[in-house]
């Protein structure tokens, strides 16, 4: 019953969809789109953020392309002694830290974890958040009422600290250090979907749809999602940008999954950084700049992408 | 505006009372058991069992929730686990007055030039210092503070012997030489909030400047300073106000990096030795000190809002 319902439901919509296709708004929206996208292209920000992420995305899946380096192994020389604490030369182009490992291929290695973890719990967090903020900003009432309440509550503590809360009580490995971050970034992306989604809730199409007696379901996913789409974009690419920030944090606190001898930014600079006022920097910095060049480079994208979605 | 204020206030309880739950129900749901997770695989059973109680976990749910409650309400959360003797509240304390004079500082830095280069950005838009405040100060705003911290220390600290590596000054220090050592913590939170802040500024500025109220009082033959002084800011300023309220929570415990690379003993760093010495009333108490002081923060920033903007009054009292 319901299923017949539902499919005669999309039927209408069809036919309504290809109805509004020869009159000029769906045009007009498709050219806006593509509008949109020839400014983006053309943005100096979106090119150098998409650059940066190009050369991590190397290092992250093909490292040994960028260096020979092992990044565990100490760098010895001639008479096999290792080379420690070497400022940045020739062979060790950014230096050798206190174990003699050559800090460039620890920066080159130390890609991967943070791109890994910080979209996957990124993607977590805007697929439950864009389905709560939907379901509270269509439906509204009681239940929006208490889930806005909570998801407030969480938003009014530092993200980290709670994140330090949980990873401490489940104990620190990836998928905890995932999880929490995915937790956490719920009620922002749910916040600005609700917001948007009432906004949409609002107009003529959905009302329309609501007159042609088409479900909740249908109206949520194939009326006003699509709509929302440049909203939820622009979410998860700032919500990247605060992930990426959020894991360097905690990985320089040692609440990670890895072993410290891994490489990974946050935590050679949590290993280094004393070492700074005996002027050996190049063990914190290096990596420092790596984590500094991939947050911004996240951000000039979502940066270029909102100004472009909302022109 | 009496009623205002007491909508906004059991609306910061609920927020609180939630957090509460949120806090203490996080050691029931972990999975497995988390105290022998914290206190490790080779612990003593009599070890096991104090973590255990550290968590609360040896009691049923609501009884801790009612402990907690109690705790918050009398302000005293019990004996730190790792300090015996001391009490969580007055280690929490110390900590809470250093993390405020931190704060302190570096608002004083902060809230001016943010907010100046902000107003000075709407002013000039769309021509070159617009589009550098706008762009460097996005860069910056989204950098971790412990990234900031480590660079300050490299490129400021090691080479010029004014700045300190550490900002903790020395005991019966005065106040300048108290400064002196905050100084580079402050650069910091002003390297990250500058570009936050002053994009928020130059926002409702633009919009403000757009009005016709402002299109008026230049007409009018008012001089540009006049404009911005007596028309201009006192909108634009709204929703600064607002971010900074929100911020302030942030700003006392929140940048555990930042305390943790200069070794001041503030909130984040009390929260940081909480978790390295496996103290979960500490944490606890932490935390919870945080979550009441955004509380009052935000509180203070909508009352203030409330103040500067009648017409917020009614919207916030609405909702």
């Amino acid at each position: 019953m319901t299923a017949t319902e539902e499919s005669t439901g999309q039927d209408a919509s069809e036919l309504s969809l290809t109805g509004e296709d020869e009159s000029t708004p769906s045009t007009t929206l498709a050219q806006v789109r593509r509008e949109q996208r020839r400014v983006l292209f053309r943005t100096p920000g979106f090119i150098v953020g998409c650059a940066i992420l190009l050369f991590w995305l190397v290092a992250a899946i093909l490292p040994d392309l960028l260096t020979s380096w092992d990044p565990k192994e100490a760098v010895v020389d001639g008479n096999g002694t290792s080379l420690r604490r070497t400022p940045p030369d020739g062979t060790a182009w950014f230096g050798t830290d206190r174990l003699g490992r050559d800090v460039y291929a620890r920066v080159v290695h130390g890609a991967r974890p943070i791109l890994i973890a910080a979209p996957v719990a990124t993607a977590i967090a805007v697929v439950l958040g864009t389905l709560i903020g939907m379901v509270t900003g269509y439906f509204r009432g009681w239940t929006d009422e208490i889930l806005s309440r909570i998801l407030e509550a969480i938003l009014s503590i530092p993200a980290i600290l709670l994140a330090i809360v949980i990873v401490f009580t489940f104990g620190p490995t990836d998928p905890v250090v995932i999880g929490a971050i995915s937790f956490l970034f719920i009620p922002p992306v749910a916040r600005t979907v609700r917001a948007a989604t009432l906004t949409e809730g609002q107009l003529d199409y959905v009302t329309a749809a609501r007159m042609r007696g088409e479900s909740s379901l249908f109206i949520i996913t194939r009326e006003i999602f699509p709509n929302l789409t440049p909203v939820v974009t622009v979410e998860f690419t700032v919500r990247l940008g605060y992930a990426v920030f959020t894991l360097a944090t905690l990985a320089f606190l040692g609440l990670t999954g890895g072993n410290v001898t891994d490489p990974d930014w946050g935590v050679d600079v949590a290993q280094n950084y004393e070492q700074i006022v005996n002027e050996v920097w190049w063990p914190t910095i290096f990596p420092a700049l790596a984590i500094a060049s991939l947050v911004i480079a996240v951000n000039l994208v979502a940066d270029s992408i909102d100004r472009a979605t909302s022109s | 505006m009496i009623q205002f204020i007491i909508r906004r206030l059991l609306l910061s309880i609920v927020t609180l009372a939630i957090i509460l739950v949120i806090v203490t129900l996080i050691p029931n749901v972990a999975p497995g058991d988390p105290a022998r997770k914290i206190a490790g695989g080779t612990a003593s059973p009599e070890r096991l069992a104090a973590v255990t109680e550290s968590l609360g976990l040896d009691k049923s749910v609501p009884e801790q929730l009612r402990d907690v409650a109690g705790d918050l309400i009398r302000f005293d959360f019990g004996e730190a686990f790792t300090k015996p003797g001391q009490s969580v509240t007055g280690l929490v304390r110390t900590s809470l007055w250093n993390s405020t004079k931190l704060v302190l500082f570096a608002l004083v830095l902060v809230l001016p030039l943010s907010v100046a280069g902000g107003v000075w950005a709407a002013y000039r838009r769309d021509t070159w210092i617009d589009r550098l405040i706008v762009n460097v100060g996005v860069a910056l705003s989204s950098l971790p503070e412990f990234v900031v911290g480590v660079l300050f220390l490299a490129l400021l600290a090691v080479p010029i012997g004014f700045f300190k590596v550490v900002a903790n000054p020395p005991e019966g220090a005065n106040i300048f030489t108290q400064l002196q050592f905050l100084l580079l913590p402050a650069l910091t939170v002003l390297t990250v909030y500058f570009g936050y802040i002053a994009r928020i500024t130059r926002a409702s500025t633009i919009s403000v400047l757009d009005s016709d109220y402002t299109r008026t009082a230049f007409m009018k033959g008012l001089a540009t300073g006049e404009v911005f002084r007596r028309h201009t800011l006192r909108n634009s300023l709204l929703p600064t106000v607002a971010v900074v309220g929100t911020q302030l929570g942030y700003m006392f415990g929140g940048m555990v990096g930042l305390e943790l690379i200069f070794n001041y003993p503030g909130l984040g760093k009390l929260i940081f030795d909480a978790v390295d010495s496996a103290d979960y009333p500490l944490l606890r108490g932490g935390v919870l000190t945080v979550a009441v002081i955004y509380m009052i923060a935000t509180l203070s920033a909508d009352l203030l809002i409330a103040w500067m903007n009648p017409r917020a009054r009614l919207n916030l009292g609405e909702g």
